[in-house]
C-alpha cells in the first residue's frame, strides 16, 4: 500500500492515522513512491483534489500501472465524488470514515490483486 | 502549621463524605462510565476540592488580571474594557474574491481581518508555476505578487484595521507586500497594526508547509524582529502556534508545551543576534487552538501565562512588564468539525469559543459549520461570526475578568498542564533543544501517537463523537457549494504575466542580485526584500533566490 500526499498540502495527520491503521491490520505501508504496490491512497484537505486525484490515475495507466487501486480522502464536497469516480477513483473517504472501513477496503483490494 | 490543621480537617470532612453519602449513592446508581477522561485522554477524577490546590498556591500562581503572573487575564478590566477582536480567517479564489469577503466581514461587524492564502502562497510558489498546479485560491488566497496584494486590500482602511497574515515560510516577502502596499498609499508604517504568523518551528513539526531548512528560516524570523522593532513597531512579527499542533492530533498539554518551547527558542535565537529581549518581546504574539474540552482548554491558557510570564521575568530577564504578557489569538478546533450533520458544528463552535473567551484571547476566529467539506460560503461564515456576538452581548461571560478562577477543577488542572509542560520542556532540553528535536523528529512521532490513540479511542467508541459514532443518521447533507471560478484563475495568470512584462527589467534585475547577496551573506534581509518589492518581483521570484542560496527541508518520514 501506498499512503501519498499529493501537491502542496501539508495536513498529513489523516495520512498516518490511516497509513498505521493498515501497519496494525498486517498491511505493509509505504509513506513513499515505491516500485511495486497494489492500491494507493491520496489524501488532500487543500481542495486540489479534482485535479490532482484524476491525474495520478491518468499517469499510472499511461505507465501500464492501471491495475493499481487508487482511492482518496480528506476535504472533498459530496458533489465531487461522483466525479472522481468517474475519473477512475475507486473510493472516496470523507471525514469522519471509520478506520476499520477504510482497512477493510484496503484488504479486499490487496486480495484481489 | 495553620495550613496543615486546615488541611487534615478537609481530609477527614472528604473521606466522611465518601464513606457515607457518595458510598450510597454509588451503591444504587453506579456511575456511567469506569474512568472518565478530557478530550485529551487526561484523567477526570469525580470531584475537586481545595485539597486539589497546589501547595505553594498564592500571589505568585493566580495575581490579579493584570498583574504577575497574568493566569487570570493580561488586562485589568479584561472585556469589560475592550472586547477581544473578532478576526475571521478568509481567502479563497483571487485577491478581488477575497477582498469581496472581508468587506462582507467587516459590514456584519467583525473587528480584524486574518488572511488565509492559498497552498502555492504558503510554499512560496506563483500561481502560474507547475507545483502550483490544481491549487489556485481553493484554501486560501492567491497573493504572487505586489499587485495582488494592492486588490486585496483595496478600499479597506489599512491604517485603522488590524490585519493578521498566516504565511510562515515566505512571510517576510508577504509582509513586504503588506509594507510597501500601504507605502503606496501613503499610510506610515508606524500606524500599522497587525501579525504575520511566521513561526516556522510549528511548521517542521506539525503543519508541514516550509521551504527551508530550520537555521536559515531562524535567520529570516529574527530578521523580521529586528526590522519590525525598529521600522513597524506595532507589528507583531510572530504568531507562536499551538493551533496547528493541536490540529495534527496533539493533546492540550503537547500543544502547550511545545508552543511554549519554540517560543523560548525564538527568544533565544533574538538573543544571540545581539537584539535586547526587551525590544523585541512585546511584540512576540501566541495563538492557540479551541478544542471541545471547555475546562481543559481554559487551563491551557491560563497555564501558558504563568509560564511565559515567569519564564520571560526570570529565565530571560525581561524587565518590561509588557515583555512577560503572552497575548493570544485564539482559533475554534477545526479538526473537531464534523461532515456528518454539519449543522451540529456551530454548537461545538459555540462551546469553544466560550472556552476562548472564558480563557481571555485578544482575538478569536469562530470556525464556520461547513469546513468539514470546504472553505466557508458566506451564510456559514455569518453565522460563526454571529457566534461570537452572541458570546459577546447576550451571554454575560465577558462582563468579569477569569469566571471561573478559583475553581478547585479549573485550578487544579491549570497546575497539571503546567506540570506537563516544564516536564515536555525537560524532554526537549534533553535532546539537545527544539531544533535537534526536530531532527530527530520527536515533535512528530509525539503528535502521530497522540493522533493515532485519538482515533482509536473513537474506534472503540471510548469516545463519542456525535453524528460520527454515536446518533447518526442517513441523511444527504446540503452544503452550498463555494467553488473557484476558472475566471479568477485566468484573470490572476493574466495579471501576472503582465506585471512581468511591463516592469522595469533592469531594476528588477539588480534588485534581486543584491537580495541574493544579502542573503549569502548575513545582512538583514527585510530592506532587499522591500527593494524586491518595490522593484515589482513576485513571491515565486523571491523564494527562488532564497531556495538556491539556503536549498530546502526534507523531512524525516514517519508514521
Amino acid at each position: 500500500m501506498l499512503i501519498a500526499k499529493p501537491g502542496l498540502d501539508g495536513h498529513d495527520r489523516g495520512a498516518k492515522v490511516v497509513a498505521r491503521a493498515l501497519r496494525d491490520a498486517g498491511m505493509e505501508v509505504e509513506a513513499a513512491i515505491q516500485e511495486d504496490v497494489d492500491a494507493i491512497g491520496l489524501s488532500s484537505l487543500s481542495g486540489a483534489h479534482m485535479t490532482l486525484f484524476p491525474e495520478v490515475v491518468r499517469l499510472l495507466k499511461k505507465r501500464k500501472s492501471g491495475d493499481i487501486v487508487v482511492v482518496g480522502g480528506g476535504i472533498i464536497p459530496e458533489d465531487d465524488v461522483p466525479k472522481l469516480k468517474r475519473a477512475g477513483v475507486k473510493a472516496v473517504f470523507g471525514p469522519g470514515t471509520p478506520l476499520s472501513v477504510i482497512v477493510s477496503f484496503f484488504e479486499k483490494a490487496d486480495k484481489g490483486a | 502549621m495553620r495550613d496543615e490543621d486546615e488541611r487534615k480537617v478537609l481530609e477527614k470532612e472528604l473521606k466522611r463524605w465518601e464513606e457515607t453519602t457518595l458510598r450510597e449513592a454509588l451503591a444504587s446508581h453506579p456511575e456511567r462510565r469506569k474512568e472518565f477522561m478530557t478530550t485529551s485522554s487526561r484523567p477526570v477524577k469525580r470531584l475537586y476540592t481545595p485539597l486539589d490546590l497546589a501547595r505553594k498556591a498564592g500571589g505568585e500562581r493566580l495575581g490579579e488580571p493584570g498583574e504577575f503572573p497574568f493566569t487570570r487575564g493580561i488586562h485589568p478590566t479584561m472585556y469589560r474594557g475592550r472586547l477581544w477582536t473578532m478576526r475571521m480567517f478568509a481567502g479563497y479564489g483571487s485577491a478581488e474574491d477575497t477582498n469581496r469577503r472581508f468587506k462582507y466581514l467587516i459590514s456584519h461587524g467583525e473587528t480584524g481581518l486574518s488572511v488565509a492564502f492559498d497552498m502555492p502562497t504558503l510554499y512560496g510558489y506563483d500561481t502560474d508555476e507547475p507545483e502550483a498546479k490544481g491549487e489556485f485560491g481553493t484554501c486560501g488566497v492567491a497573493v504572487s505578487s505586489p499587485d495582488d496584494m494592492k486588490i486585496l486590500f483595496r478600499g479597506i482602511d489599512v491604517g485603522g484595521v488590524s490585519t493578521s497574515m498566516t504565511i510562515n515560510s515566505p512571510a517576510s516577502a508577504i509582509w513586504a507586500m503588506y509594507l510597501v502596499m500601504a507605502e503606496d498609499r501613503g499610510v506610515p508604517w508606524t500606524k500599522l497594526r497587525g501579525t504575520i504568523q511566521n513561526d516556522i518551528l510549528k511548521e517542521y513539526q506539525a503543519q508541514k508547509e516550509w521551504i527551508y531548512p530550520p537555521e536559515p528560516s531562524m535567520r529570516l524570523v529574527v530578521d523580521t524582529f529586528e526590522f519590525g522593532s525598529k521600522q513597524v513597531p506595532g507589528w507583531n512579527t510572530i504568531s507562536i502556534s499551538g493551533y496547528h499542533i493541536r490540529e495534527a492530533g496533539a493533546t492540550a498539554a503537547q500543544e502547550l508545551a511545545f508552543t511554549l518551547a519554540n517560543g523560548m527558542e525564538y527568544v533565544r535565537w533574538g538573543i544571540d543576534r545581539g537584539l535586547k529581549v526587551d525590544e523585541f518581546a512585546p511584540r512576540l504574539s501566541f495563538f492557540f487552538n479551541a478544542h471541545n474540552d471547555l475546562f481543559e482548554e481554559l487551563a491551557k491558557y491560563r497555564a501558558a501565562r504563568r509560564i511565559w510570564a515567569r519564564e520571560m521575568r526570570d529565565t530571560f530577564g525581561a524587565k518590561k512588564p509588557r515583555s512577560w504578557l503572552l497575548r493570544f489569538h485564539t482559533q475554534t478546533a477545526g479538526v473537531s468539525l464534523t461532515a456528518q450533520q454539519p449543522e451540529i458544528n456551530i454548537v461545538r463552535t459555540t462551546i469553544q469559543a466560550l472556552a476562548a473567551v472564558l480563557g481571555g484571547t485578544q482575538s478569536l476566529h469562530t470556525n464556520a459549520y461547513d469546513e468539514a467539506y470546504q472553505v466557508p460560503n458566506e451564510k456559514a461564515a455569518r453565522i460563526a461570526l454571529r457566534t461570537q456576538q452572541i458570546l459577546a452581548h447576550e451571554s454575560g461571560v465577558a462582563n468579569t475578568a477569569d469566571p471561573f478562577g478559583g475553581s478547585y477543577f479549573l485550578e487544579a488542572l491549570t497546575d497539571e498542564l503546567e506540570e506537563d509542560a516544564y516536564r515536555y520542556f525537560d524532554r526537549i532540553g534533553d535532546l539537545g533543544g527544539v531544533i535537534p528535536a526536530i531532527r530527530k523528529g520527536f515533535f512528530q512521532q509525539e503528535i502521530a501517537n497522540s493522533a493515532y490513540r485519538y482515533q482509536r479511542e473513537v474506534e472503540d467508541k471510548d469516545r463519542t463523537i456525535v453524528g460520527v459514532n454515536d446518533f447518526v443518521v442517513d441523511e444527504q447533507t446540503e452544503v452550498e457549494p463555494l467553488r473557484v471560478t476558472e475566471a479568477s484563475f485566468k484573470a490572476q495568470v493574466d495579471r501576472l504575466r503582465k506585471l512581468r512584462r511591463t516592469r522595469d527589467a533592469k531594476k528588477y534585475a539588480r534588485a534581486l542580485d543584491r537580495l541574493r547577496k544579502a542573503c549569502e551573506a548575513d545582512d538583514n534581509t527585510m530592506p532587499f526584500i522591500l527593494d524586491a518589492v518595490r522593484a515589482k518581483a513576485t513571491l515565486g521570484e523571491i523564494c527562488d533566490v532564497m531556495r538556491e542560496v539556503f536549498g530546502v527541508w526534507e523531512e524525516p518520514l514517519l508514521y
